[in-house]
């Protein structure tokens, strides 16, 4: 009894760190979404973003980017992933950890440095970094979050149980019958677990968008932060807690296709 | 109140037990003084100021501002620490204040914020004779400007709350020498021309050259001016047959005081109606725009190879000039130098000021005053205006031989005067300066009398005309120092009050990138299509369990059905057996 009960006491720290860090900001967000100024419960904030065509564009434009961008990181990293895991081809650690490298580096640093160098690349095409603030938004989207889906997709790569690809090719599946039935499905579980650290972060992002689209591309993050910064807390919060519940919503979903999908690869096979 | 004393019985012992941990009393030599100091009581004095606003050095105590505080109120018999932090916009600031954690002394907010904080009832006003250096040292232009702020109908509400310690302009700042504007037929004499009305940033030619402010407020500014230009021109009756009010002022029918009376009327409209006029113009500058920055753009201008115009603060284009200089030393080829100039339009223009007002929770109300009329010591704000870069209020002798030493030509960099500097020059008239050379610009000046700044703060023997190289028009003098002419068309912007939150939607609209209108209807037949399939699928699984059910029930049923056959078989045949 006395080893259990210290055993429990060991999360005492980590008890804390949870309701100090993480549920009270939240109670403090909630507490401010649904109270006006003076600190009475009113539902203003939740009828302003409703009936804000604004708010509600912003929110659109962040969900399409989002996708736009989880779409975008998967197709380049899918392959490469499959490429870097592959014992055949790349025999050393040594070139995952040359695309994990930029992630170490401050992303403020590399965001301007990366709206330095494609300010000149356009330049040899004659036009400039303003004139295409979607384009250069998505290159840095992009380049950001790269090696946070090369690294999921990669681990779960590695895990691959080969035999199955070969009782397929076995069984006279063509190559792509092979990837489809065979390969992709075990590296479902990579695949959700990458959308979800691409997909959230970019609509919340404010500093890529920011300075990569010259200030011309306003996100959800950015939506934010204009409110907060010009002392509208309430509308503010009622944002974030949208943003919450999104990110709940995303997690609930992932949590379902992940069941799913164990349950599919551990049946069908 | 308890931690204060706390504190002090603190920093007591430390200076019983190591008086030399303080080494800012061993720049006073006055052995006296210190040991007078060592049993006073440690006052703190909270001062809570924008970054970068003040000269602070801990490296250099002759050029640190807090040190030098510190040892001019060792003479009086007080013993100061000045407790200073930063914050990097007015809200953060107003947030911090209300939050109360800490409780300020002196804080610096913008000119609206000022008046936000009177309404709001945060700030208490300055004793009458508390700030007498002030009142010696500090411009009669600016102090006439702040006097004449309304607020409620009143006038001199603000300059009883506040001490302004910084001013400026808001203009535009631009590149004459830029890359892509010699393919666009651009040559630096027509974008001075333009440059000098609001109308040519919506101007197509400048299409993509231009930041403009990430602020609600500055864009506002620029927003206006633009809007109401056009109504000015079209309204002949409202200005008795004057086109603009401008060329009634011109013809002397109004005075320089009804006109900035009237300007500063339309440059503080901000009802619904102006509001959305103000939208209209802002989305059209968006599309013509580079992008919006804040405070990267005084650098990219600086370096000179992503846009040639810029809003700018007077403060930031001198920076960005001393920049843009200090990066083109170092080039030969004179087509790759950036030089760049500043231009403030007479047609109506933004003037703010940022100044000191004391919070109602200080504790050291007349210590505050105190510092206050220390920063207005000419040759404190001097040694400010030198670090920082932004024009103080105070005028004087100090800030003038300071100005002549770095922009006059007949004074050298130490501030002697020589008449031998003038010989071999000649003198231009303002509105030639353009006609001339490059090489004639070098060889010329011009005389510019800033007299509107410095009246009745200088002695008698010094003057405040200034001979400027005919080269360094439109440069960091003239962005500190506008033209006399320019004056009356200053305008202070109020504090928009109640109309702030449709402000803040207006400016969310600015900022919204709305879609092509088929796109929305491509969105939802994409989302239509997307549930529909999920549908299909839920319905097809759905499906294809219940026939998996039905052909097991089937074979169960059959097979139930062999085995009651087995068993009739059985139990027919067994008999027999």
């Amino acid at each position: 009894m006395k080893d259990r009960a210290f055993r429990k006491s060991l999360a005492i720290p980590f008890a804390l760190f949870l309701i100090l860090f993480i549920i009270i900001p939240i109670l403090f967000i909630i507490f401010y979404a649904f109270t006006d100024s003076n600190g009475y419960f009113t539902f203003n904030a939740f009828k302003e973003f409703f009936t804000s065509t604004t708010k509600l564009n912003v929110l659109l434009i962040s969900v399409l980017i989002g996708l736009f961008n989880t779409l975008l990181c998967l197709l380049i990293a899918y392959p490469l992933a499959y490429l870097l895991s592959n014992p055949k081809i790349n025999k050393s650690y040594i070139l995952v950890l040359l695309f994990v490298l930029p992630s170490w580096i401050n992303f403020v640093l590399r965001t301007g440095a990366l709206r330095d160098l494609l300010s000149i690349i356009l330049g040899w095409f004659h036009t400039t970094t303003g004139q295409h603030p979607l384009f250069c938004t998505m290159v840095g989207m992009v380049l950001n979050y790269l090696p946070f889906t090369i690294l999921p997709l990669y681990s779960t790569m590695l895990k691959i149980d080969y035999s199955r690809i070969e009782a397929a090719k076995d069984l006279g599946c063509n190559p792509f019958k092979t990837f489809c039935k065979a390969y992709f499905p075990q590296t479902l579980a990579g695949v959700i677990s990458a959308s979800m650290m691409v997909f959230m972060p970019t609509i919340s992002s404010y500093v890529i968008s920011d300075t990569m689209s010259e200030g011309k591309i306003m996100l959800f993050g950015n939506s934010i932060y204009l409110s907060f910064s010009n002392s509208d807390w309430n509308g503010g919060s009622f944002m974030s807690l949208i943003m919450l519940v999104i990110i709940f919503l995303c997690m609930l979903l992932t949590g379902k296709f992940q069941k799913e999908s164990e349950k599919g690869g551990s049946g069908s096979w | 109140m308890k931690s204060r004393h706390l504190f002090a019985k603190i920093s007591l012992l430390s200076y019983v037990f190591a008086p030399s941990l303080l080494p800012v009393l061993h720049v006073a030599n006055n052995d006296i003084l210190i040991k007078r100091a060592e049993s006073l009581e440690n006052i703190t004095l909270n001062v809570y100021n924008w970054e970068d606003y003040m000269a602070i050095d801990s490296e250099d105590q002759s050029v640190d501002i807090p040190t030098l505080f510190h040892d001019y109120m060792l003479k009086k018999g007080k013993n100061v620490t000045i407790k200073y932090s930063t914050f990097d916009t007015n809200e953060t600031m107003l947030s911090q204040l209300k939050i109360g954690s800490v409780s300020y002394d002196l804080i610096c907010p913008s000119d609206y914020v000022i008046q936000k904080m009177i309404a709001e009832d945060l700030i208490v006003p300055f004793s009458d004779t508390s700030t007498p250096d002030y009142e010696q040292n500090v411009s009669p232009f600016i102090k006439d400007k702040i006097s004449s702020i309304k607020i409620d109908g009143k006038k001199n509400i603000v300059s009883s709350y506040c001490r302004p310690y910084m001013w400026g302009t808001l203009g535009i700042l631009y590149n004459d020498n830029y890359s892509a504007l010699k393919s666009r037929g651009i040559d630096s004499k027509t974008m001075r021309s333009d440059l000098t009305s609001w109308l040519s940033l919506w101007d197509d030619k400048y299409d993509n050259l231009l930041a403009i402010k990430d602020s609600m407020r500055d864009s506002y500014a620029v927003g206006i001016l633009k809007a109401y230009y056009e109504d000015f021109t079209l309204n002949d009756v409202k200005y008795e047959g004057f086109k603009t009010l401008k060329e009634k002022h011109d013809a002397k029918l109004l005075t320089d005081e009804e006109y900035n009376l009237k300007l500063t009327n339309i440059f503080n409209l901000c009802d619904d109606e102006t509001l959305n006029n103000v939208l209209n113009e802002l989305k059209s500058l968006k599309k013509h725009a580079f992008g919006f920055e804040v405070d990267s753009g005084k650098i990219d201008m600086a370096k000179g190879d992503k846009f040639a115009i810029n809003i700018a603060w007077s403060g930031d284009a001198v920076f960005a000039m001393n920049q843009a200089d200090e990066f083109s030393a170092s080039l030969n080829n004179n087509s790759e130098k950036t030089i760049l100039k500043y231009s403030l339009p007479d047609t109506g223009a933004n003037i703010w000021f940022d100044g000191w007002v004391i919070p109602k929770t200080s504790q050291n109300k007349s210590l505050a005053e105190e510092f206050v009329n220390f920063l207005s010591l000419p040759d404190i704000a001097q040694l400010n205006m030198d670090y920082i870069g932004y024009t103080p209020v105070i005028a004087g002798d100090d800030i003038l031989s300071s100005l002549k030493a770095n922009y006059d030509i007949r004074y050298d960099s130490e501030g002697n005067y020589h008449e031998e500097y003038l010989t071999g020059k000649k003198e231009v008239k303002i509105e030639d300066i353009e006609s001339l050379s490059d090489e004639e610009k070098d060889n010329s000046y011009f005389i510019k009398d800033v007299s509107y700044f410095f009246n009745n703060t200088i002695s008698e023997e010094s003057d405040s005309v200034f001979y400027i190289s005919a080269s360094d028009r439109y440069r960091q003098f003239d962005a500190q120092y506008p033209d006399s002419n320019i004056l009356p068309s200053l305008c202070i912007m109020n504090d928009f009050g109640k109309q702030n939150d449709s402000m803040l939607k207006m400016w969310e609209k600015v900022k919204n990138n709305n879609l092509p209108l088929w796109s929305y209807y491509l969105i939802l037949i994409v989302v239509i299509l997307i549930i529909g399939f999920i549908i299909f699928i839920a319905n097809n699984n759905h499906q294809k369990k219940k026939r998996r059910k039905q052909r097991k029930m089937e074979r169960i049923l059959k097979e139930n059905k062999s085995i009651e056959l087995f068993k009739t078989l059985t139990e027919n045949l067994l008999p027999n057996q």
